[in-house]
């Protein structure tokens, strides 16, 4: 057992998990509220607003499938798919080994999962609540912002941290792409290898890791919940 | 003064093939510093009516006109003109919808944030509290709204609707979910709100104590129309409609006495004297009641009192020529028409 290469499999786990998880939402939080305003029950009730924003059958229907295709490929065959892209984005063969080089394949499977986690903490926001800011004077964006987003922040993060978990299990893929990570590690060392203690102890980190980041974030939504508990 | 003008508002909702109507050719006229109560059965389209005046609801035909400054036609606003609009004709719910994740006083905020000028914040803060004692919420500035009250939820409701100074408030169902204490607290408030403020407030109510405690109008829907409107004294002393008299006399069951003649006494507003006591001590007759019923508007007792004639033809004529002495007006009724007679009076 070497402990600088577990210490460099769990900072690429940590890497590859946390950068993928922010590229993912830049992409999956707005498809998640557009996700949110185009269905039926969402900004709407407005003959004029309705051109801009609002229940929209078509647009809805078009991102919905969209998000639906992306979470039926499994992460695996995504991986193998999107094997040209990365190519593209790093450059053919200098991403090999690198931790880096899961990133595109974790983007394109978590953005989707992240649109609809987001869809559906938006949807839990109590639409008389949506009502009252609109007879207050507010914007559609305004609501977006001051109202959907802050009134859903606790259930935005106990879902941040559902769907970072889930990444994490993906990136045990990264050894079909020569990418690296505490998973892949444990892999080696006790299948290929017969390291059985440098598995447990790979197992274990991820585990902690795991453990941390659900609690954590479950402890986070909770305290900032104003909501009765 | 008038304003708000409704004229001819029309509105359906589709369900399916079906086509409900909801609103059917409306036509208010409301002025300024009215308490106007809007009254009618489930059903009846009176949120959609009061939710077309804020536009959360688009009416199919028809208009309704907003006199400030200049006569706006309120079908016609969109964009950052409707939410000016809003910001004038400001709304309290039934489920008081407060922003559950933000204090007392970041709600009463909130309206101020969506302006261009949340950035005087010494300014608001004045404003904010000024409003907070108004409502009678002080000390309870950075309470959340799950540790408030219903009745304190709906004060900050209120609160929060006024603090862009509006000229029209519009109260949906407000008491509707609080107990009777709590409902007559805030409609007190309201009146207060009224007085001092000048404030003109449209009230959505079921329920006939509402609009008798502090309406000076009312308008009675039926089957989506109007079907009586005007002063809250008058419609209630002399309901012209069989809905108008299902309203008020709501909760009242008309049964039929057999046998006996009744006597029928209305009080319209000035009365003072001990009737049924005098009765008794003087013509030395034990009166039974069969029906009475009164309400308290604008501090006068307006109501009717049915007794049961006695049964000696000498009582009778004793009573009368008591009530005929004390020049009280009075009707004889059959028993059978019990209910007619309240309905019609």
């Amino acid at each position: 057992m070497n402990w600088e290469i577990l210490l460099k499999a769990a900072k690429d786990t940590l890497l590859m998990t946390g950068i993928s998880t922010l590229i993912a939402y830049v992409i999956g939080l707005p498809l998640g509220i557009l996700l949110y305003i185009t269905s039926k029950n969402g900004l709407g009730a407005n003959k004029w607003m309705n051109l801009i924003v609002g229940p929209n059958k078509w647009i809805n229907f078009i991102l919905g499938t969209i998000v639906n295709i992306f979470r039926s490929i499994p992460c695996l065959l995504l991986i193998i798919v999107l094997i040209p892209l990365t190519n593209i984005v790093f450059g053919k063969g200098s991403w090999s080994g690198n931790w880096y080089s899961m990133i595109v394949p974790l983007v394109f499977a978590s953005f989707a999962f992240i649109a609809r986690m987001v869809e559906q903490s938006l949807s839990e926001v109590n639409s008389g609540v949506i009502e009252a800011a609109k007879s207050l004077g507010a914007s559609n964006f305004q609501i977006i912002t001051k109202v959907l987003l802050t009134e859903a922040r606790p259930s935005l993060i106990s879902g941040f941290a559902v769907t970072v978990v889930s990444i994490i299990g993906y990136t045990s893929f990264a050894g079909y792409i020569a990418g690296g990570g505490l998973i892949v590690e444990a892999f080696n060392l006790g299948y290929y290898g017969t390291d059985k203690l440098g598995m447990w102890i790979c197992i274990l980190f991820v585990v902690i890791i795991v453990q941390i980041i659900q609690e954590g974030g479950l402890l986070i939504s909770k305290k900032i919940d104003k909501r009765r508990k | 003064m008038s304003i708000l003008q409704i004229k001819n508002l029309s509105k359906s909702f589709k369900t399916g093939k079906n086509v409900t109507s909801v609103l059917d050719g409306i036509s208010l006229e409301i002025n300024k510093g009215d308490i106007f109560g809007v009254i009618g059965l489930s059903g009846e389209g009176k949120s959609t009516l009061v939710r077309c005046i804020n536009r959360l609801e688009q009416a199919d035909s028809g208009s309704i006109y907003f006199n400030d400054d200049e006569i706006i036609e309120v079908g016609l606003l969109y964009g950052s003109s409707l939410r000016n609009y809003r910001k004038k004709v400001s709304m309290i719910f039934q489920d008081f919808n407060l922003l559950n994740q933000k204090t007392v006083y970041q709600n009463i905020e909130f309206p101020l944030t969506l302006g261009k000028h949340h950035h005087k914040k010494a300014e608001n803060a004045s404003r904010i509290n000024e409003l907070i004692k108004l409502v009678g919420l002080s000390g309870k500035e950075n309470s959340y709204p799950s540790e408030l009250s219903g009745g304190q939820k709906q004060r900050v409701a209120i609160a929060r609707a006024l603090i862009n100074n509006p000229k029209i408030l519009l109260c949906d169902e407000a008491t509707s979910a609080l107990d009777p204490t709590t409902a007559e607290q805030i409609l007190d408030l309201l009146k207060n709100l009224n007085k001092e403020l000048g404030l003109t407030i449209i009230i959505i109510a079921h329920q006939m104590s509402v609009i008798e405690r502090i309406c000076n109008k009312v308008a009675i829907l039926s089957e989506h129309k109007v079907v009586e409107c005007g002063d809250v004294s008058e419609v209630f002393l002399n309901p012209q409609t069989e809905a108008a008299r299902k309203l008020i006399y709501s909760g009242h069951v008309v049964t039929k006495l057999h046998d006996s003649k009744l006597i029928k006494f209305e009080f319209n507003g000035d009365t003072n004297q001990p009737l049924i006591a005098n009765i008794i001590q003087e013509c030395n007759i034990l009166v039974s009641i069969v029906y009475a019923n009164s309400w308290v508007v604008d501090d006068k007792i307006y109501g009717q009192l049915m007794i049961k004639l006695p049964y000696h033809e000498k009582d009778i004529d004793r009573l009368k020529t008591y009530l005929d002495l004390k020049n009280i007006a009075y009707k004889e009724v059959e028993s059978d028409e019990l209910g007619d007679s309240l309905k019609g009076r």
